[in-house]
């Protein structure tokens, strides 16, 4: 085995515990806000998951990946700019706009309440967020997976 | 873009989604749930809720989609890596279906009806712990059988 397909296989590994990881998040926010006593738990611990999990991994993924473009030899071909692209993009919009509504989500939670119109405006603006965020990330493996552009 | 190519998007879309969402189970248990014991209940019937309707019938897909992909790609099951790969799903199968998903289920019940503190419970928890664990280098031997491919 060569240390390329070693670096494939941790960054294959990188994005399945990253986007895997971000794809419960409506799971948990979902069932939390079924079930009221655990909002604000399921809220800290998606929050945990993206701070200490997802994101993290995305960072790594960035770096194993730019380590596979220069170890395969392949250059910066159109599907690798158009990935790194839409990658600097994930990364404004989670760190920018996701992690802060929704630190400010349970800051609301725990002050206000679940039924206050505040909080009810950040979920659904947290919602919206994390829409974005996954077709980002669709479009980011669609990349990576088919090359539509050489 | 080929029919090939997005199968394939759709599988890799898939594994990402199992294995992933699979990957939190052990963290919400461990890291997340020992801070606030008393959301326990809650955190087992959400990991039963993603094991039942997300990650379980997308392995099932999986399963379906990988078949379709050798098919369309004319990969062949001769390759020692389809075939190891197979096997391996197998095994998967048998220890997430058979094992872990009861034990999983039994865990639940046995926290709702007799609590955190009880004997069932912690025998049950650890059942399931065991069978978690077992299914995870499986799980890495398949992505490694997937992605490099070794000529065995």
């Amino acid at each position: 085995m060569t240390w390329y397909l070693l670096l494939k296989y941790i960054h294959v590994l990188l994005g399945i515990t990253a986007v895997g990881t971000n794809i419960t998040y409506a799971v948990w926010n979902t069932r939390g806000a079924r079930e009221k006593e655990h909002l604000s738990f399921a809220l800290r611990g998606v929050s945990f998951l993206d701070r200490r999990v997802a994101n993290p991994a995305y960072g790594l993924l960035l770096l194993t990946g730019l380590a596979l473009v220069w170890v395969g030899g392949w250059g910066f071909k159109r599907w690798i700019i158009s990935s790194l692209f839409l990658f600097v993009l994930l990364i404004v919009v989670a760190v920018g706009f996701y992690s802060r509504t929704m630190n400010r989500q349970i800051e609301v939670l725990e002050k206000e309440g679940e039924s206050s119109p505040a909080y009810q405006r950040l979920a659904a603006q947290a919602q919206r967020v994390g829409i974005i965020l996954i077709v980002i990330v669709l479009a980011i493996i669609f990349m990576m997976v088919v090359k539509p552009v050489s | 873009m080929s029919w090939y190519s997005l199968l394939k998007y759709v599988h890799v879309l898939l594994a990402m989604t199992a294995v992933g969402s699979n990957l939190t189970y052990g963290i919400w248990q461990g890291a997340i749930v020992s801070r606030a014991p008393e959301h326990e209940g809650f955190v087992l019937r959400t990991i039963k809720f993603i094991d039942d309707r997300v990650a379980n019938p997308c392995y099932l897909l999986l399963l379906l989609t990988g078949l379709t992909l050798q098919a369309v790609g004319h990969w062949g099951l001769q390759r020692h890596w389809i075939s190891a790969a197979i096997i391996l799903y197998v095994a998967l199968l048998i220890v997430g279906l058979v094992f872990y998903t009861p034990a999983l289920t039994r865990q639940v019940e046995a926290i709702e009806l007799e609590g955190a503190q009880s004997v069932h419970y912690k025998a049950a928890a650890a059942r399931a712990t065991s069978f978690g664990v077992a299914t995870l280098p499986i799980i890495l031997a398949i992505v490694f059988m997937m992605v490099v491919k070794p000529s065995l």
